[in-house]
């Protein structure tokens, strides 16, 4: 197999949030948020030990990149459920996956973010994303052996736009890994993304839709099998 | 005021205990015969009779008992030691002890004894009115015994109409009424009981009193708030950390006391989340329970102890004893309802400590000089800052380190400061800062340079600490205080719990330093900075991991850089591998910290990955290395006897770490191997400092029986769950394969690599089976003889198997020193995985702590 399937990688169309009711059946919601003109929005959102905790990052970008994402997902899972952002008490199950302690209802998210872009999907069940930035410069060639099997190498390296084939598996397997809450491995070569669906050995089907977001962004998705329509909202 | 609920809520219950609960009506009227009988015993108004009994229902009927006749109560401790009890007895001249059965005899005194489950009985006969007392706000209520810093305890004398002060007030601050529960779990000998047992009481509401054990167990005290549907409780910050090291994490409908020590904003900030109200309480006994407090919110910065309460006056007074302002550092007075008559019998340290209050226009108003050291807030709130008696004397300054630390606690930079005197070379004391940044700075140096120019400017330069210490931490006593003597000496902070490889040369950080500097696009990575903070990402891990491979022919898992988040971390990692492949046994679970690591012997050839998440809930500073078996790499031979196996890991220690002393544990099969290693170290003249077992048993054998017979109980008793926990590892690939970042040696990983993927089956690789085998028959001819020293035996609460010795599983005649035993909660299994470790890990950390300070 020398030619990946490469799923609809068109241009999502994002609707503003403003038009957002808040509902949330079985499917799935998807909000970017742009750090740099959101992230004052939220500096009101972060608990004490979350404030800490972002002045402890180095730079202004990180700092704000952690302030987007920690006060964007309290503010929306406010939205939910009813209730204030800082009610709710963050919590990091085994590797690190966040969720909340007490979210009311069956309230799952997951969060990703890079380079100007906070991403966050809200769902019924476990969902994992990833966004990653292109960087032209890249040099992905040295990491292939560590992060793909042979079939995701090939698929890479006979692309015509090698790179682009290299973000779409790595926020694959990276949005993926985050759904079944596995954290980073060593062993990424053993998860092949290679295909739009992806089977755990306990039977399980996820379900990995990938796009591109304005020329140069990837982002990937992982939900299970099944799941309702994914909408995509823009914090604006 | 309590007869008066009597009557009024005549039939509500008023007290319940382990089930059983009486009303008001019975509370009032068993109370008053009791009352009739000490009467009839010739105790009169202003006596004093000591109260000795275990906390039920009946240590309360004998406490309002006691006080409706006029007289004091002393509550007395069983724990407390026979001399101080006849000490309390005699200083207080007690006429009367009440005691129950078991404690009968317990102490010699001029006191008569007179035994609760008598009296109660007998003075059933008693009239049920109340007694015809009239007892005034003027007479003593209680006498509670502190310890003094020096010599005897002083029986502080309490009188009613300070209690009346509190409670009123208290109940009408937290309208408290009739459809509150209380849980009252504190002893009686502290005088916060008082609070608990009389509070509800006076409002009609029902309180619900713990037994000791069950005051100290965070799961039950967790259990008992939800089936009691308790919405009221005062603790100390050591039961609240309890409670949420038991897992408390959803948010419960209870409004919350805290006090008796300083609350840290940590701690607070957890509580807020979960309570529905935190109260932060503050008050010495002398002044009756409590003097200030304050409701504490999320939105608050610093954690204060707010401003005094209803008729309460607060001073904070300079040497002169003149007012300070806002902002000022002094010692703390208080004044008002709630001051004492003083210490019993003790007038001139009475004297001392209550002196005149000059500030009021009362006569003969006393205030109380607490000891305290604080300030007043810009908005009236005081903010307390230590003890008087850490105060220092260098070259004859009296220096107050408190306010060298407050100084330090407003720098950017710094989360938490502690100051002390060290004089690590006689006659040449100086002040040391220890200090707990918030951020991980890339510039250490610079930043102690920058907060010494800032003590310049607001004090003198003796009061400069000339030697700073930055830390993750602070070492902890096992009550939760500071131990300021664990805390390290400044020259000589190591990294490792090996000298040799802190001090090793730094061309590996040299290498990763410039690795990352590239990676991450930033030119000046600190070595002490963490990967996550300079806005590194897995993708950026993948790299940095790759590239280090090539270059030094070392593979890490890419979640290594998760635990070894920084450079010098990540350096150590690479180094250990490099080192461990002298020595084949020993594994760092988490290398870093600089106190003696502790050593810890699996049980069988997969348990290091069991350990890794217990160093998370022990002390930063704690390193802990673990011991596996030769052989599973599959390429070593087993060791054959007990001996041979113990010798091997003695050897792989004292490469790593020859001066000791030694702190060594076992998990099941490892315990009888660390039993074996501690036995060697001692006969080599080396200082085995603790011996623990992690519920290993070793069941009722017959030590001098036939072999064969010894064979099979052996074998019975620790293999069957060996392959159990083996078993249930190989089920869970998924974790097994993300615990790889604490695992550096190659062999290792491969190895695991292939168990990942050994899926759902429980067939174990050949060689492994051998190493079991090999243990089985060292287990068989190894002659088990007594130890030397204490062991420390850390047993779980739920047993799913059947054991013949459940107490000291076995171990009892084989420590000359005895055996001391720490239950945890879970199973042989759960112990050691969440939510359980937590528990385990900061028994097992107090435990080190503790035989560390053993002589």
């Amino acid at each position: 197999m020398s030619i990946i399937s490469v799923p609809d990688l068109t241009t999502i169309e994002w609707q503003p949030l403003a038009d957002h009711t808040f509902t949330l059946l079985d499917g799935i919601d998807v909000v970017r948020v742009n750090i740099d003109t959101a992230s004052s929005f939220f500096s009101e959102m972060l608990l004490p030990d979350e404030v800490q905790k972002m002045e402890r990052f180095r730079n202004l970008q990180s700092r704000n990149q952690f302030l987007t994402s920690r006060g964007a997902v309290r503010y929306l899972s406010a939205k939910y459920t009813g209730r204030e952002p800082l009610e709710f008490s963050w919590n990091e199950g085994p590797n690190k996956k966040p969720h909340w302690q007490n979210p009311g209802n069956e309230l799952y998210f997951n969060i990703a973010h890079s380079g100007s872009y906070v991403v966050i999907c809200f769902g019924r069940t476990e969902m994992g994303i990833d966004i990653e930035r292109i960087q032209n410069e890249f040099a992905y060639e040295e990491i292939l052996n560590r992060c793909f099997d042979i079939d995701e190498i090939n698929a890479i390296r006979d692309a015509p736009e090698p790179l682009a084939v290299f973000y779409l598996l790595w926020t694959r397997k990276e949005s993926l890994l985050k759904a079944v809450g596995m954290g980073i491995l060593d062993d990424l070569t053993k998860v092949s993304c290679i295909n739009d669906v992806y089977t755990t050995e306990a039977g399980d089907e996820w379900l990995l839709n990938s796009f591109v977001m304005e020329d140069n962004y990837l982002l990937s998705l992982a939900c299970k099998a099944g799941t309702g329509l994914i909408r995509y909202w823009d914090f604006g | 005021m309590i007869e008066q609920q009597a009557v009024t809520y005549a039939h509500k219950e008023a007290v319940r205990y382990n089930g059983t609960s009486i009303t008001y009506e019975q509370l009032n009227e068993a109370s008053n015969q009791l009352a009739a009988l000490i009467l009839s015993n010739g105790i009169q108004t202003g006596d004093s009779v000591g109260l000795l009994v275990d906390r039920s229902q009946n240590m309360l009927i004998a406490l309002l008992a006691i006080l409706k006749c006029g007289a004091a109560y002393i509550p007395l401790d069983p724990e407390y030691p026979k001399q101080r009890i006849i000490y309390m007895l005699e200083n207080s001249g007690a006429k009367l002890v009440l005691t129950e059965k078991k404690y009968s005899g317990h102490f010699i005194s001029h006191a008569n004894e007179l035994l609760l489950e008598d009296a109660i009985e007998k003075a059933k006969t008693f009239p049920a009115s109340n007694p015809a007392r009239n007892v005034t706000g003027a007479d003593l209520a209680y006498i509670i015994y502190t310890s003094g810093s020096t010599g005897n305890p002083k029986g502080v004398m309490v009188e009613h109409h300070s209690i009346v002060n509190l409670l009123w007030y208290l109940r009408s601050t937290h309208e408290i009424n009739e459809r509150d529960r209380l849980l009252a779990i504190t002893t009686i000998s502290f005088d916060i009981a008082v609070l608990e047992l009389f509070l509800p009481l006076i409002c009609g509401a029902l309180v619900v009193i713990t037994d000791a054990k069950v005051s100290r167990d965070g799961f039950e005290l967790l259990e008992i708030i939800q089936k009691e549907k308790i919405n009221l409780m005062q603790a100390t910050p050591v039961t609240w950390k309890i409670m949420l090291a038991a897992g408390w994490e959803d948010k419960i409908d209870l409004t919350i006391f805290c006090c008796g020590e300083a609350l840290s904003i940590d701690l607070a900030m957890k509580l807020v989340q979960r309570c529905s109200s935190l109260y932060n309480y503050y008050g010495p006994t002398e002044t009756t329970v409590y003097s200030t407090g304050t409701q504490i919110h999320l939105s608050d910065k610093i954690i204060t102890i707010g401003k005094p309460l209803a008729n309460t006056q607060v001073y904070i007074l300079d040497e002169d004893l003149q007012l300070l302002p806002a902002d000022t550092v002094g010692e703390v007075y208080i004044g008002g309802q709630g001051v004492a008559r003083g210490y019993m019998n003790m007038p001139e340290l009475t004297a001392e400590r209550f002196i005149n209050d000059t500030f009021s226009t009362g006569n003969d108003q006393k205030i109380f000089r607490t000891g305290d050291i604080g300030k007043w807030t810009g908005d009236g709130t005081i903010y307390l800052m230590g003890r008087a008696d850490h105060q220092i004397k260098i070259r004859g300054f009296r220096i107050e380190p408190g306010e060298i630390e407050a100084c330090l606690l407003t720098q950017p930079g710094i989360r938490d400061a502690l100051v002390i005197a060290r004089e690590d070379t006689p006659g040449n004391k100086s002040l040391v800062a220890y200090i707990i940044c918030t951020t991980r700075s890339k510039d250490p140096a610079g930043n102690i340079q920058k907060w010494k120019r800032s003590l310049q400017h607001s004090m003198p330069d003796f009061m400069i600490p000339p030697e700073f210490v930055l830390m993750d931490s602070f070492p902890l006593l096992p009550n939760g205080k500071i131990n300021r003597a664990a805390l390290p000496k400044p020259e000589k902070r190591l990294h490792a719990g090996n000298g040799k490889i802190a001090e090793h040369d730094t061309s590996m950080e040299k290498l990763v330093t410039a690795i990352w500097a590239e990676l991450l696009g930033i030119d000046d990575v600190g070595l002490d900075e963490d990967f996550f903070d300079l806005g590194g990402h897995s993708l950026i891990a993948v790299q940095i991991m790759t590239r280090l491979e090539k270059e030094t022919g070392k593979r890490l898992p890419i979640a290594a850089l998760f635990e070894a988040s920084t450079i010098r971390k990540l350096s150590l990692f690479l180094e250990v591998g490099d080192v461990a492949t002298l020595w084949e046994s020993l594994v760092p679970v988490k290398a870093s910290g600089h106190r003696p690591p502790l050593y810890i012997v699996h049980g069988d050839g997969l348990n290091v990955m069991v350990f890794n998440s217990v160093p998370k809930h022990m002390d930063a500073e704690q390193p802990v290395f673990g011991l596996q078996p030769r052989g599973l790499n599959g390429i070593d031979d087993p060791d054959e006897s007990m001996e041979e196996i113990a010798a091997n890991y003695v050897a792989g220690i004292l490469k790593h770490n020859p001066e000791g002393p030694y702190f060594l544990a076992g998990y099941s099969f490892g315990g009888i191997v660390a039993f074996e290693m501690a036995k060697q170290l001692k006969a080599a003249g080396h200082e085995v400092k603790m011996l623990a077992m992690f519920d290993t048993s070793v069941g009722n054998i017959n030590y001098t029986g036939s072999k064969a017979k010894r064979l099979w109980e052996k074998i019975m008793l620790q293999f069957p769950k060996m392959l159990f926990i083996g078993g249930s590892l190989f089920k869970y690939p998924g974790s097994v394969l993300s615990y790889q970042g604490f695992v550096v040696k190659r062999k290792w990983h491969t190895l695991m690599s292939k168990l990942g993927l050994a899926k759902e089956s429980e067939e174990m690789p050949d060689y492994q089976k051998r190493i079991i085998e090999k243990q089985a028959l060292a287990f068989q001819n190894y002659n088990m003889t007594p130890y030397d020293g204490t062991i420390d035996l850390f047993r779980v609460r739920e047993r799913v198997y059947f054991l013949d010795d459940p107490i000291y599983l076995g171990w009892k005649n084989l420590s000359t020193k005895g055996i001391s035993i720490h239950q945890v909660p879970g199973d042989h299994r759960t112990f050691l995985l969440p939510p359980y470790d937590k528990v385990f890990a900061q028994s097992l950390q107090s435990t080190i702590d503790e035989r560390a300070n053993d002589q």
